[in-house]
């Protein structure tokens, strides 16, 4: 029961690194939402250019996480950065750039092009059926991206803790430098517990954000 | 083989390794670029050593985790296991987004220090994708398949074999692609728990922040990580059309 | 109205030139249903998306209402078009509503005004607005789906409609009552029409005119009875098939063939009476009537003589069935065919006797194009 008075004596301290663990994922993955659907819709329009830049998004998705941050600790240093929140963000971004482009890429390109053709014949101009149509209809593979996206850099912020940033992954890492079970334990089972929830929690906005007209087609097909 | 066919298969190959090639060239960059290259001649020695450690704590967390996932996967895709299958698939799938920091943690509170928790940590991360993939190949084969195998008269271990896993091959190795990657991935980390491997020169490099150490242990990383998703993108490749050679 | 004027189209593939329009000149008057028809790859599709700019010209001109197409905006042109395609393509994550609403909120329509032309289209394609606005195209049958779609084109009131094998993607059994439909709505609303389709049954019942198409030449262009009679080359004869004049019959109105002054009797006269009229007016049959003077039964002359053992009509007619006057004539053969009979008594809008049609009366009238012709 160690581990319980460890919790409670210790409350302010988890619930502030929970935040800052969240806070690192949510605003990473939120740059590369601003980043990834708008470069996920330009490279629809050339093969060239969505072959590029999923090929490299795939190979970075392939490098163990703390590798990434050993290349970025030169990289960013020479700007003050190599150490801290910042090589975390920047991995964050760029983990969750491949899933968001990609499926982004996925739903677009993949809709049904008499579909888009009916809508340029009904007077839609290129802007009206991007926010119209294309966007509203690629939501849910979007977002499948996004949470995809989520949940997996949760584990990427955790090993972050390991060059400076906060959040969670910081009582594991003392946990593992104290060889203190208590911190250990209760470092581990919250990050397990924040994956699961979160994935959970972004499922439902997930729901609440899909048209019904394609949740119940969804629903039909499977 | 004719050399048409040897032409297109050393075509498909230098395509494949492509990444690899255009990573490793930028990584060189990289090194150059922090003048590093000295660093990196360094330490080569340990570079080989730790780089051999790493190779052989992945296969030996991976291998394992390739053949329970293979059997497990088969197993709850039976009709006796069926009812049983669907929750133990939705544990497996939550299971998937504990991340492997955390996994390498639990282990070590009840293995310890050393190699044992770095091998079991990395067989539990690799096994999910694999059990899954199996199972979903396997239970998604169209019925009338089943159907034209059991009325040829296949016993059910004949359909399993001849019908069900052919079928379920392309979905078997794209679990066993995310099943190793996940292990290459969590590979590093194991040095935090005593288990060695080229995460050594990463997180000591990190303590001294030494850029000449970091880039040692982290670029051979990457291409040890690359190198294992090419080699078995080639061995689906090779299982998959073993007469054309590609 | 639409003046099409040497409009070509040449697609280049392989250093290779394709004419989808080869030169092609029509004049589709307002108010009017021109089908476009031929065998597929003929460019019938081609040039219906070249009326609304989907696909842009190689050369030539076409104007709508007597504006050149090239002096409209693309988008302001596609809007002032209705615009139905073959595979329906309503908006998945829209409400029927929504689709429907979509050409006037484009044009900037204030909302009161959007929602109720909304429910109004839908009550025209007969579909129960309260039933429908709020529900999801995936929730619909096909043949419901066709009608918003056709709902969505006319929402804005455009004079011209485009229509791409409009019911290709509805099966058959409900594509005869939804053309039915349509033919009524276009009664009422009288757009100019253009509607592309490759079935000649089709054409013939919905056209106004026909322009038939070979490899992007337009081979014919004229009312479907005229081309079913007079087809202007072997290929025009060939594509409206062996059976042209049965496809004919279709377009003839059983009033056209009927004979007016065809014997007939209350079912309360006697046999002696029916054989008397029948022998004074040189006939072999009499239609026999109801009380309100509506056809119930026949004789025959044959029968008759042969000695009946019955006092009135009543009892010694066979039953038979009749054909309205505002049927066409392959109804009225096909009701001749299933009762095994060669004439059929006739009725008016009441449903009262008025003359009979026969299998000569209808020879008569088919062959009647080609006498004029000689």
């Amino acid at each position: 029961m160690d581990i319980l008075t460890y919790i409670v004596e210790n409350f302010s301290t988890l619930l502030d690194l929970t935040i800052q663990h969240i806070v690192i994922v949510f605003s990473s993955v939120f740059i590369a939402i601003l980043t990834g659907v708008p470069l996920g819709i330009i490279i629809c329009s050339s093969r060239i250019a969505s072959r590029i830049v999923l090929g490299a998004a795939t190979v970075l998705l392939t490098i163990p996480s703390i590798a990434l941050f050993g290349v970025l600790i030169p990289i960013l240093s020479p700007i003050g950065h190599g150490i801290g929140t910042v090589p975390a963000v920047v991995a964050v971004v760029l983990y969750s750039l491949l899933p968001i482009v990609r499926n982004t890429y996925v739903a677009i390109s993949g809709l049904d092009s008499a579909l888009m053709e009916a809508a340029r014949g009904i007077g839609l101009r290129p802007w009206q059926r991007l926010f119209w149509i294309e966007l509203p209809m690629a939501v849910p593979m979007i977002m499948a991206g996004v949470r995809i996206a989520v949940v997996s850099n949760i584990g990427v912020a955790a090993v972050a803790a390991y060059v400076g940033a906060g959040g969670l992954g910081r009582l594991i890492s003392r946990g593992i430098a104290q060889s203190d079970p208590r911190q250990l334990i209760t470092g581990a089972v919250a990050i397990a517990l924040l994956a699961v929830l979160i994935d959970l929690v972004l499922l439902q906005v997930q729901r609440l954000l899909t048209s019904p007209g394609l949740r119940r087609r969804a629903g039909g097909a499977s | 083989m004719s050399s048409s066919a040897l032409r297109s298969g050393l075509v498909k190959l230098l395509q494949e390794s492509l990444p690899l090639l255009l990573t490793a060239l930028v990584c060189w960059f990289i090194v150059v670029a922090t003048g590093n290259e000295e660093a990196f001649a360094d330490h080569w020695e340990d570079i080989t050593y730790l780089a051999r450690e790493h190779v052989v704590i992945t296969l030996q967390g991976f291998l394992p985790a390739a053949v329970a996932g293979l059997a497990l996967g088969v197993l709850l895709s039976r009709p006796r296991l069926r009812r049983v299958a669907e929750p133990v698939i939705q544990l497996l799938n939550i299971g998937n987004t504990i991340p492997s920091l955390a996994v390498i943690a639990l282990s070590m509170t009840v293995l310890g220090l050393g190699t044992p928790p770095v091998v079991l940590a990395l067989c539990l991360v690799a096994l999910l994708p694999i059990v899954r993939n199996t199972y979903v190949g396997l239970t998604t084969v169209p019925p009338d398949f089943l159907e034209a195998g059991a009325g040829m008269g296949m016993l059910p271990r004949q359909v399993l074999v001849q019908v069900e896993l052919p079928w379920a091959f392309p979905a078997i190795m794209a679990g066993l692609r995310t099943g190793i990657s996940l292990a290459v991935g969590t590979a590093p980390l194991a040095f935090l728990i005593g288990g060695g491997g080229l995460g050594q020169l990463i997180f000591s490099g990190i303590a001294v922040y030494e850029f000449g150490t970091i880039l040692s242990g982290a670029i051979p990383v990457i291409l040890l990580a690359l190198l294992a998703d090419l080699l078995i993108g080639l061995l689906a490749q090779l299982l998959t059309h073993p007469h054309t050679g590609t | 109205m639409i003046d099409i004027e040497n409009l070509s189209k040449v697609f280049s593939s392989n250093n290779r030139d394709t004419f989808a329009a080869d030169r092609v000149s029509m004049r589709i008057a307002a108010g009017e249903t021109c089908v476009l028809l031929g065998p597929s790859g003929c460019g019938k599709t081609t040039i219906l998306k070249m009326l609304n700019g989907l696909i842009p010209r190689t050369s030539g001109t076409i104007r709508i209402n007597g504006r050149d197409l090239d002096d409209f905006d693309i988008a302001e042109l596609r809007r002032s078009i209705g615009y139905v395609v073959q595979q329906i393509c309503l908006f998945p994550h829209m409400t029927i509503e929504q689709n429907v609403s979509i050409v006037p909120r484009l044009l900037k329509w204030d909302k009161a005004r959007t929602r109720r032309r909304a429910a109004e289209v839908l009550a025209t394609v007969g579909l129960e607005p309260g039933h429908f606005l709020h529900r999801y195209p995936a929730e619909l049958s096909g043949g419901q789906q066709q009608r918003v779609g056709v709902a969505r084109a006319i929402a804005a009131d455009p004079p011209v409609l485009i229509m791409d094998e409009p019911f290709g993607a509805v099966d058959p059994i409900n594509r005869e009552s939804i053309q039915d439909e349509f033919l009524a709505m276009q009664q009422r609303l009288r757009k100019t029409i253009v509607f592309v389709s490759h079935d000649i049954d089709e054409a013939v019942k919905m056209a106004d005119k026909i322009a038939l198409f070979r490899a992007g030449r337009l081979e014919q262009f004229a009312a479907p009875d005229e081309l079913l009679a007079h087809p202007a080359s072997d290929f025009v004869a060939d594509f409206v098939g062996k059976d042209r004049e049965l496809k004919r019959l279709a377009l003839i109105r059983v009033g056209s063939a009927r004979v007016a002054d065809a014997p007939a009797l209350s079912q309360d006269r006697t046999v002696e009476e029916a054989l008397a009229l029948m022998n004074a007016q040189g006939r072999e049959h009499l239609t026999v009537l109801d009380g309100a003077g509506r056809p119930v039964g026949y004789v025959t002359q044959a029968r008759l003589s042969a000695g009946v053992p019955a006092a009135t009509l009543e009892s010694a007619m066979t039953p038979a069935t009749s054909v309205s006057l505002d049927d066409n004539l392959r109804t009225a053969v096909s009701n001749m065919f299933r009762g095994d009979i060669g004439w059929l008594p006739c009725t008016d809008g009441e449903g009262r006797f008025d003359g009979e049609i026969s299998q000569a009366a209808i020879t008569h009238r088919l062959g009647q194009t080609y006498r004029e012709r000689r």
